[in-house]
């Protein structure tokens, strides 16, 4: 069972002052990693072009939480 | 829920990304967030053709003009925002300059060159999902800071005119067939996709076996170098079926902090030219609004070999410096000023958030005009009071070298793209 409250990405921002609308400015657990939309998501744990480091750096042996599928159509 | 009908297509959604390019309209990676309204057009229009074809049709064969890509950008100011944005409209490259207190305050100072072409140009991403859109060659050749105290957006304002060397919808992965997949992914063998690239992108349903998919959109929610996956489909993606794929915008950006320049609490001085400005010189008690516009006319240039953009080399105009200031129209000092057609000092100062409290620094915005003539002025009414609008032109000052320079402080030490 994944525990919820574990932190799966720690806050690493790549400036002073950097962070990400609607995410909050801290340590990330499962439950804050599934509320986040898809792009957020990528906008969150991809590399940052200029600096090559992400604003939430995943911790080790932690497992990356997808996004929920919808319901069909 | 239910999933919706068609990609996002929300003005709201509009991201503008930008990139500072090391070869003028050579596209660099995107690596800053703006926060403006991008406005751009790229028009290329057919003409009457002048066809004399033995008949009344005017037009048989297609005729057009070149490319042009222009348009605006707005937004309201922040002094990080003011920081770097000039780098594309006064001049680039420039270097903030750190106080070295133990909170550091960082000095942005830009002033046109007299004979440079000393210009930053920036590869701008922008638009709503699922339509970005890509242009080099960005520059801001008219730029005007404004404020007004009477305006619901009582703050510093940015209007720019945005020329571009090119500007295109960002390439696709178009009509890409498909070797299998399900309701919820597809799949392309040796498709060579780097992993989680295509994440927050949208897929179109062009053809499938399935009559029920054809036409539908998805986000992609997750992807591989093969295969795409996405929230569930009412019948399953066969083989041979055909889509779409719309990229998203570049990843990893992150938002900046920033502080609005208010327009409450900005201060107008008035001096002669070459004086030393002081508190004496400041209005109080009448100042209502100001605006200032510099403008460097500068187009891109166009040549036989280029064919749907503009060349990548500028033509620099005069640059020149106008604005206008509104005031209560209750003492004859910039009225006798200006029949006498006497030279003026301007500043308009606003600061805000406390930098470091034992240097007592705090970020801050500053405009100084050094060898400002009044023109003719226009009276208006406010409220039950007489105002008068004084336009103005800033012309070089022989001392400084320049008409203006504009002077911004905040706390962040790099210069942003």
């Amino acid at each position: 069972m994944t525990d919820k409250h574990a932190v799966l990405y720690r806050f690493t921002p790549q400036f002073k002052g950097a962070f990400l609308q609607g995410v909050p400015k801290r340590d990330l657990t499962a439950k804050d990693v599934a509320n986040m939309p898809a792009d957020k998501q990528r906008d969150a744990f991809a590399p940052h072009p200029l600096y090559g480091t992400p604003l939430y750096t995943k911790v080790e042996s932690a497992k990356p939480v997808k996004p929920a599928k919808d319901g069909d159509a | 829920m239910s999933n919706p009908v068609g990609p996002p297509n929300n003005a709201q959604l509009t991201r503008v990304l930008s990139g500072v390019e090391t070869i003028r309209g050579t596209a660099v990676t995107r690596t800053n967030k703006l926060y403006g309204r991008m406005m751009l057009r790229r028009a290329q229009d057919h003409v009457d053709s002048e066809d004399y074809t033995g008949d009344f049709f005017g037009d048989a064969e297609p005729v057009r003009g070149a490319v042009v890509v222009d348009g605006t950008y707005n937004q309201n100011l922040t002094y990080e925002d003011l920081s770097f944005l000039p780098r594309y409209a006064i001049k680039g490259g420039i270097s903030p300059v750190g106080d070295s207190e133990s909170t550091e305050a960082f000095t942005y100072t830009y002033r046109h060159s007299g004979t440079r072409d000393d210009l930053d140009t920036a590869t701008v991403e922008y638009g709503a999902p699922p339509m970005p859109k890509l242009c080099t060659g960005l520059i801001l050749p008219e730029m005007t800071i404004s404020s007004d105290i009477d305006d619901s957006q009582a703050v510093w304002k940015l209007a720019a005119r945005a020329l571009a060397i090119d500007m295109d919808l960002r390439d696709g992965l178009t009509s890409v067939t498909g070797t299998g997949g399900s309701t919820t992914t597809f799949v392309k063998s040796a498709w060579g996709q780097t992993i989680d690239a295509l994440i927050g992108g949208w897929v179109h349903i062009k053809s499938a076996t399935q009559a029920g998919i054809v036409g539908l959109w998805r986000e992609i929610l997750d992807n591989d170098a093969t295969s795409i996956t996405f929230a569930a489909l009412p019948a399953t993606v066969t083989s041979g079926d055909i889509v779409d794929v719309y990229l998203p915008f570049t990843s990893g950006i992150a938002d900046r902090e920033r502080e609005r320049i208010n327009g409450p609490g900005t201060k107008l001085y008035l001096a002669g030219q070459g004086d030393t400005i002081d508190s004496a010189d400041e209005v109080t008690g009448r100042f209502i609004s100001f605006s200032v516009t510099e403008q460097i006319n500068a187009n891109w240039k166009r040549m036989m070999e280029n064919v749907d953009t503009h060349s990548n080399r500028l033509d620099r105009g005069r640059i020149r410096v106008t604005g206008q200031v509104r005031l209560e129209f209750d003492r004859r000092s910039e009225w006798d000023d200006w029949k006498a057609a006497a030279p003026k000092y301007i500043r308009i100062k606003q600061t805000g958030d406390t930098i470091d409290a034992g240097a007592g620094t705090t970020s801050s915005a500053q405009i100084d005009l050094y060898n400002v003539y009044w023109n003719t002025p226009t009276e208006d009414q406010r409220g039950a009071n007489v105002t008068v609008t004084w336009p103005f032109v800033a012309q070089k000052d022989l001392t400084e070298g320049a008409p203006m320079e504009l002077e911004i402080v905040h706390a962040g030490g790099t210069l942003l793209a």
